[in-house]
């Protein structure tokens, strides 16, 4: 494991005479097998800063290897960002930790954030419908931005109101810092303005959006190739589009959830690898966090559809320990997929006044709110 | 390779061996049982290949040291001791100096033994985690070879760890 050999460096030094020897401390800093075995157990505000102590510490602290033996598993989610306004330039994020909630360290500590931000050069053109970031450090330290554009172009001579909207990837690499266009601009069958670009989501090597209507595209990454994903038909009766509660990915895997009408049981949904499909992955049953918070089963005004909750997040884990983390009025909870226990995480806030002072709905925070707090030292 | 006479040598061995670590520094011996011993991966492949004499000569760790490192193969080798144990005698030893601590673990990883390696190295993480760099540098003796432009420079880009930080 570490770079000195036990069995050979103690026949050199048994080898050796009892030459004068160099202080323990010097000793430590020039092995770098120890050297990395405690900065590996350093916080990731203390590394930061001790970058600051040498040439090679900086060296030591943002080599790959490094970085990877860190934070081996790129999909371990430690908590939740969450962002209640997406009018913001500078939005303020608010944290709540899903590991060591009664005692977060130094760098997940409940509360406001503040965001920090890598400015990147401007786009080719104007017009950007949704930007989404394609980043797996355990893949690489780079990353790419997928920029989807839109021109609209006159397509009959005849009437000059007879325009389409041409979309067209653009893509920022951070290995080159500059952006690129790929691929032919394209139109989409139908289009009604359904497909939500602005929320793409990062799985299987693609950006995959979702279409409030009818299927949804992605975008591989590396082969800079669109593709088509099968839907869920919208039910049958007074839905108009998709009700979508919840999706995102987690440890590889595309989730869904649509829930129409006040019900507490529902679906969660997975997509096939190779996009052959939606399959039932959980069935959810809310009714024990119903009784336990029966705030959640009121109807909001302005929204009599719906019981009052919605799902932040859906961390899968292994041993059938994957949650849900939900919202109620007031409360963020923590769901067992598997046994169905759930327990409250924190307050939250339960109401807000808007801008004309009126008491707002009492949900801060919908699924589109919510981003899953990932700790890397990784460098962007 | 096991020769007759080897052979005799091990059978009349008594029932419970024993082997002499003596600290190079200041000459201190230590008798310690041999499964205590074996803990350390470097003594035991001294042992197996039959590089162990009677005493077994243990350059650059001081006896105080010593003492510390056969305190936690102790605890380790005893089969009756919990979990729970275990970890308040590991918080014990490593209860040190962070000097001490870096002594500890030049030994751990000499000796290699793993698990003193690893809490020795996680109490010296939770030592220095909150000490400016300058005080990192002085500590592991770290020449700065940095220009104060590029100091500067790394500094900045995650200035919000130096919060609260000269």
């Amino acid at each position: 494991m570490l770079a000195l050999g036990a069995s050979r460096s103690l026949q050199v030094s048994v080898a050796s005479s009892m030459s004068e020897y160099p202080s323990s401390a010097d000793k430590v800093a020039d092995n770098d097998g120890l050297l990395i075995e405690i900065l590996t157990r350093l916080p990731a505000r203390s590394l930061m800063r001790f970058k600051s102590v040498s040439k090679h510490w900086l060296y030591l602290i943002t080599d790959q290897f490094f970085v990877l033996r860190r934070n081996p598993d790129s999909s371990d989610v430690s908590g939740l960002l969450l962002h209640a306004s997406c009018t913001s330039i500078a939005p303020e994020l608010d944290f709540i930790p899903l590991i060591n909630e009664g005692n977060p360290t130094d760098d997940a500590r409940s509360g406001s954030l503040t965001f920090f931000s890598r400015m990147l050069p401007e786009l080719l053109y104007t017009g950007s419908e949704g930007l989404s970031i394609a980043f797996d450090p355990s893949r690489s330290p780079h990353y790419k931005v997928v920029c989807v554009r839109t021109t609209w172009t006159r397509v009959s001579r005849v009437s000059p109101f007879q325009s389409m909207c041409y979309y067209r990837m653009e893509i920022y690499s951070s290995e080159t810092g500059s952006w690129r266009a790929s691929g032919e601009p394209f139109t989409i069958e139908n289009d009604n303005n359904s497909m939500q670009f602005h929320a793409g989501v990062y799985w299987n090597g693609a950006i995959n959006w979702f279409s409030t209507w009818g299927d949804s595209l992605y975008f591989n990454v590396d082969e800079e190739r669109l593709g088509t994903m099968p839907m869920l038909p919208v039910p049958e009766g007074n839905w108009y589009e998709r009700e979508f509660r919840h999706y995102g990915e987690s440890r590889g895997h595309l989730h869904l959830v649509e829930i129409y009408g006040p019900v507490t049981r529902f679906n969660v949904y997975e997509m096939e690898r190779d996009y052959s499909g939606w399959f039932v992955k959980y069935r959810v049953d809310l009714d024990g966090v119903g009784i336990a918070f029966p705030e959640m089963m009121e109807r909001r005004s302005g929204d009599e559809e719906n019981y009052s909750f919605t799902i932040l997040s859906l961390v899968r884990l292994e041993k059938d320990q994957s949650f849900l983390v939900l919202h109620t009025p007031g409360k963020v909870i923590h769901y067992s997929i598997g046994d169905g226990s759930f327990r409250k995480i924190c307050d939250v806030a339960p109401e807000y006044f808007d801008n004309q002072g009126v008491i707002g709905v009492s949900l801060r925070y919908f699924w589109f709110h919510s981003y899953d707090y990932i700790e890397s030292i990784a460098c962007i | 390779m096991a020769s007759a006479p080897e052979n005799e040598k091990n059978a009349s061995a008594p029932e419970k061996k024993t082997l002499t670590l003596k600290s190079m520094i200041n000459n201190e011996e230590f008798v310690v049982d041999e499964h205590v011993a074996l803990q350390s991966v470097t003594i035991k492949n001294m042992v197996d290949s039959d590089c162990a004499g009677d005493v077994i000569p243990v350059p650059t760790i001081s006896g105080e040291i010593l003492a510390l490192v056969i305190e936690y193969c102790k605890n380790h080798a005893n089969p009756s001791a919990s979990e729970d144990d275990l970890k308040k005698a590991d918080a014990g030893i490593v209860a040190k100096d962070i000097y001490t601590l870096i002594d500890l673990v030049l030994a751990a990883n000499f000796l290699d033994i793993k698990g003193l390696l690893e809490v020795t190295s996680q109490k010296i993480a939770d030592s220095i985690k909150d000490l400016p760099h300058q005080d990192v540098r002085e500590i592991f003796g770290v020449e700065n070879d940095y220009t104060p432009e590029e100091e500067a420079a790394v500094r900045a880009e995650h200035d919000w760890a130096f919060e609260g930080f000269p």
